[in-house]
């Protein structure tokens, strides 16, 4: 991606127009929907099961909400609807259909929760914002118990203007339905004053010729006074943070916006001023990379009430406002895509240029967002068992689907109506016995409530403290089954939790000796009858040397924290490569993470700062979202396990320091070196060939030899090829010949660390040989590259991590392929040893 | 005039891993216990009455960790421990464990990979307490 000036680019404007996204999901019930990406001051129209039932309405500006279009009759499932949109004399075509569902079917516990966001609320504010809803619900506010203010066909995250303004000790909360079925009510939210004095104002920048305007630097609540050349043009109330404002007439450079805020009367902030800039001085916007096949492109940074326009080939293919753009057709390897952006007849001087990667995914939904229910906790004590000869007790924190927050709060009674919930038990590890090590997951627990899961948390603190040994492992794990057979009876027995348990779905989640202790606790004698443990997420886990073999019978997720200053030699990934599951094995191999900061009650950094460090907060974030992305979707069979394949990624989180392997238990393995018949032959049996390399197969790992070096320490063996003078291939032949269309090849790789940090990465090429001979070649820094080794200066290590090949990458889907053979090429100038394993035919 | 420098390069401030803590004396002894003390071989729980103890007095503790503290007898690793006072640690073996008369001994780290000797090997040999059998 780079800036070229536009003025160099003979770019072709034609009369295409990007059809405007509608909103979507859409529900039953709704009286109003949301069209989006727009150009600004464009006409709209919109199609109902085949009929325009409204045309011509002005939609304004795109952004922040996108246009909302009230229908005369609510909709019903089974509608289509679609948009189109009219500027400067040109029609677009249709957007893509959404058809209209129940909101059960996405939402069997009827509507999620509302959110208050942003929080908190302050005395005298005058606006207050509400995520989480479904479009087109009714959202209402309450303060103490009275309503405050009321939205009819709400956006997702609606603004409520509320009457009176917030007062001091209020507890509000939003509440919301939709299609007459209710959600339960919001989190509490208490006002809490203001620092005054409120901070200036700030904008956006502004260019000539916009018609909107973007003030920042807002308090949540206030309202805020804006005046163009010292002319009053209004007051507003708003939610904070950032507030557009749509203008009369468009800014000229050199114009002086200014704005003031105040929560009170007579409370002002000082001024906030802005000079409008001129037209020569409107950058290129900014898109997120592409990954071919994309049919939109996503602005992360573009001027306020501006209009994008995106070129393939220097011919258009796009205009919208943004931030979402629909192209005229999926781009295609090789295309070179440009984008630049308007305000009225100001073109940006640059344009954005940008080809598309083979493998580029893009951020989509948050798996650890789906906010569903209140969340009730509660202590538990199941009494006391006897566990290697030591009386222990089976105690612990739950958190779990609820009528409403607290503690002690009934269990959700919609949810356990509809039927039992999936169970994850958790266990912490070894930690100062006086610190209660097994409090500081609430932040898991709580984000797997909210979804509909109990999330239990095992006090192993007894077994905590200076003791060592294998033993300490089996205990902790005997003690997890404690706790599920305890609830099992709380199940069976109980109160709060009589039948609503689903110990058919249960998963384990265990950190440090816990993480080994969940490895062995489905296998162990003490693991209740009539338990299904599904699944297994092992977090930093020890190795004592209580696990037996391969941990088989559960899906598997380990994370491994590179920078790791306890369990410095990240023994989860013996644990991945040894799993066997039903379906599938996951492994994170986490750049900058330390062992302890997944854990809020565990407060030391462990590699002393000595290495880098994510902050804990970024710790936390990987854990939940890849955590409830696996839980999801073995437990709830919900459509998340694109995050740990790598097909998508989790917002808000350093996904760029996430390093994935993933194996399917399905897939067909050319070769994964394990069935001892030299690198001559694959695991197909079929015979393998080396050109100007030199690979052999090593155990990746620390015990056995051969090893190639003592940077590995998964528990596999795989190969190390070794480049020559020239570049070198490795073939590796296909009989019967395979056909690839529509699939992807997947490898296992990793710079093979040897005494110093490389300056820089390497990579390889991946080949498909055609029944005619012909070689096809696809370039490792296409599909995410291969990651450089973290740098721990004493124990850095080849970790592993899968890069997949897309066929589509290898050019057009037109043409069927069908291989005989693949080949890897070391290809670099720089090329050093790489380490193979799991190659495999995907799809 | 010597100088300083001797051609070094800036000192890489990243700290190698952090020590383990010295070793000041390892005393073992053979004890029949009342009730079977549980072992593990390659993942395999097995209990013995016959116990080697290994008590070790240590420079400073071990912190508490998901990693614990390792002996080396020779070449002989002992993981099982528990702390039996500051500074203090008590190893358990099977009794049929083969550790040689006077070895050398060491402290390593258990728990992560295979444990290996951290602390000088040679400069402290093991002690049978007086009530040993040995």
């Amino acid at each position: 991606m780079r800036d070229v000036p536009t003025g160099s680019l003979k770019l072709e404007d034609t009369a295409f127009l990007s059809p405007p996204p509608v909103g979507a999901p859409l529900y039953q019930g709704a009286h109003a929907l949301f069209v989006h990406g727009f150009n600004p001051g464009a006409t709209l129209d919109l199609e109902r099961n085949g009929v325009i039932v409204l045309m011509g309405v002005p939609g304004g500006f795109p952004q922040p909400l996108g246009a909302r279009l009230h229908l005369s009759a609510p909709l019903v499932a089974g509608d289509v609807v679609r948009a189109r949109q009219q500027a400067h004399g040109v029609t677009s075509g249709w957007s893509p259909s959404v058809t209209v569902r129940k909101h059960t079917q996405d939402h069997p516990d009827g509507p999620p929760r509302p959110r208050i966001d942003p929080v908190p609320v302050h005395p005298g504010g005058s606006r207050t914002g509400v995520a989480n809803l479904l479009t087109g619900s009714t959202v209402w506010l309450t303060a103490n118990a009275t309503e405050l203010a009321r939205v009819q066909d709400a956006a997702p995250r609606q603004g409520l203007d509320v009457t009176p303004d917030h007062r001091p000790w209020q507890q509000v909360r939003a509440w919301a339905h939709l299609d007459g079925d209710p959600s339960p009510p919001s989190p509490v939210q208490d006002t809490v004053a203001a620092p005054l004095p409120l901070p200036r104002p700030g904008f956006s920048l502004a260019y000539e010729g916009t018609r909107q305007v973007q003030v920042t630097n807002l308090v949540n609540g206030a309202r805020f006074e804006l005046s163009l050349n010292g002319a009053f043009q209004g007051t507003w109330r708003t939610w904070g943070d950032a507030h557009r404002v749509d203008l009369p007439a468009p800014l000229a450079a050199g114009d002086l916006l200014s704005a003031v805020q105040w929560l009170s009367p007579g409370w002002e902030s000082q001024p906030g001023e802005l000079q409008v800039w001129s037209c020569g001085q409107l950058p290129a916007p900014q898109a997120e990379p592409l990954q071919c096949g994309d049919t939109s492109i996503t602005l992360t940074m573009m001027a306020t009430g501006a209009t994008v326009k995106v070129y393939r080939n220097l011919v258009k293919a796009g205009e919208g406002g943004g931030p979402v753009v629909l192209l005229d057709a999926p781009v295609e390897h090789g295309d070179v895509i440009h984008v630049v952006q308007t305000l009225g007849t100001c073109v940006s001087q640059s344009a954005q240029q940008l080809t598309c990667l083979c493998v580029a995914p893009h951020v989509t939904s948050d798996p650890s967002g789906l906010d569903l229910f209140p969340v009730g906790q509660v202590d538990y004590d199941g009494g006391t068992t006897s566990i290697g000869g030591q009386t222990l007790h089976i105690r612990g924190t739950v958190f779990y689907p609820a009528q409403d927050d607290g503690g002690d709060a009934p269990f959700n009674k919609r949810r356990g109506k509809r039927g039992p919930v999936p169970l994850v038990f958790m266990a912490h590890g070894n930690h100062a016995p006086t610190d209660p090590s097994h409090l500081g997951y609430d932040y898991f627990q709580q984000a797997l409530a909210r979804m509909g899961f109990v999330a239990v948390s095992v006090d192993c603190n007894e077994l905590n403290g200076w003791t060592g040994g294998p033993g300490n492992i089996t205990d902790r794990a005997d003690l997890i089954n404690a706790s599920i057979a305890h609830f099992q009876r709380l199940n069976a027995v109980g109160q709060r939790f009589a039948g609503v348990l689903d110990f058919d779905k249960v998963g384990l989640m265990g950190h440090s000796r816990g993480g080994e202790a969940v490895v062995i606790a489905p296998s162990r004698p003490s693991r209740p009858r009539a338990v299904n443990i599904r699944c297994v997420l092992s977090l930093a886990p020890t190795d004592w040397g209580a696990t037996q073999g391969a941990l088989e019978g559960c899906e598997f997720l380990t994370l491994l924290p590179a920078a790791d200053g306890d369990v410095f030699e990240n023994d989860g990934a013996k644990y991945y490569d040894r799993c066997r599951p039903p379906k599938f094995k996951s492994q994170l191999y986490v750049h900058n993470a330390c062992h302890n900061f997944f854990n809020r009650r565990w407060l030391e950094n462990d590699n002393g700062g000595n290495l880098p460090t994510m902050d804990r907060s970024a710790h936390e974030r990987v854990l939940l979202t890849y955590g409830c992305a696996f839980f999801r979707s073995v437990l709830a069979g919900h459509d998340t396990l694109g995050f740990l394949v790598g097909t998508e990624l989790p917002p808000a989180t350093l996904t760029f320091l996430v390093h994935l392997s993933f194996k399917w238990s399905a897939g067909m393995t050319v070769d994964d070196h394990e069935q001892g018949n030299t690198i001559a032959k694959n695991s197909l049996g079929r015979p393998t060939t080396q050109m100007g390399l030199v690979a052999g197969e090593y155990r990746f790992n620390q015990a056995m030899a051969p090893q190639y070096n003592d940077s590995f320490y998964g528990d596999s063996i795989g190969m190390v090829a070794e480049p020559e003078a020239a570049p070198g291939t490795f073939r590796s032949q296909l009989e019967p010949p395979v056909t690839l269309s529509g699939k992807e090849l997947w490898i296992r790789v990793a710079d093979v660390f040897i005494e110093d940090m490389p300056p820089a990465k390497t990579g390889f090429q991946l080949g498909i040989e055609l029944t005619d001979g012909t070689v096809e070649w696809i370039d490792s820094d296409a599909v995410g590259g291969v990651p450089l080794p973290f740098d721990t200066v004493f124990l850095t290590k080849s970790m592993l991590s899968t890069l997949r090949f897309p066929i589509r990458c290898f050019g057009s889907s037109k043409i069927l392929r069908v291989a005989r053979a693949l080949h890897l090429k070391l290809n670099r100038e720089n090329a050093r040893p790489l380490a193979f394993d799991d190659l495999q035919v995907i799809g | 005039m010597a100088t300083q420098d001797g051609g070094s390069g800036p000192e890489d401030t990243r700290k190698q891993r952090p020590a383990v803590p010295g070793i000041r004396s390892a005393v073992a002894r053979r004890v029949r216990y009342p009730k079977p003390r549980r072992f593990f071989t390659a993942g395999r729980e097995h209990t013995e009455v016959d116990v080697l103890e290994v008590d070790v007095e240590t420079d400073a503790d071990f912190p508490i960790a998901g990693t614990g503290p390792a002996l080396f007898v020779g070449d002989v690793a002992l993981i099982d421990s528990e702390r039996v006072g500051e500074r203090r640690y008590r190893f358990f073996a099977p009794a049929s464990t083969p550790l040689a008369k006077d070895a050398s001994v060491a402290l390593g780290r258990a728990g992560s990979g295979i444990p290996r000797p951290e602390t000088p090997r040679g400069l402290l040999r093991l002690e049978w307490s007086a009530d040993g059998s040995r």
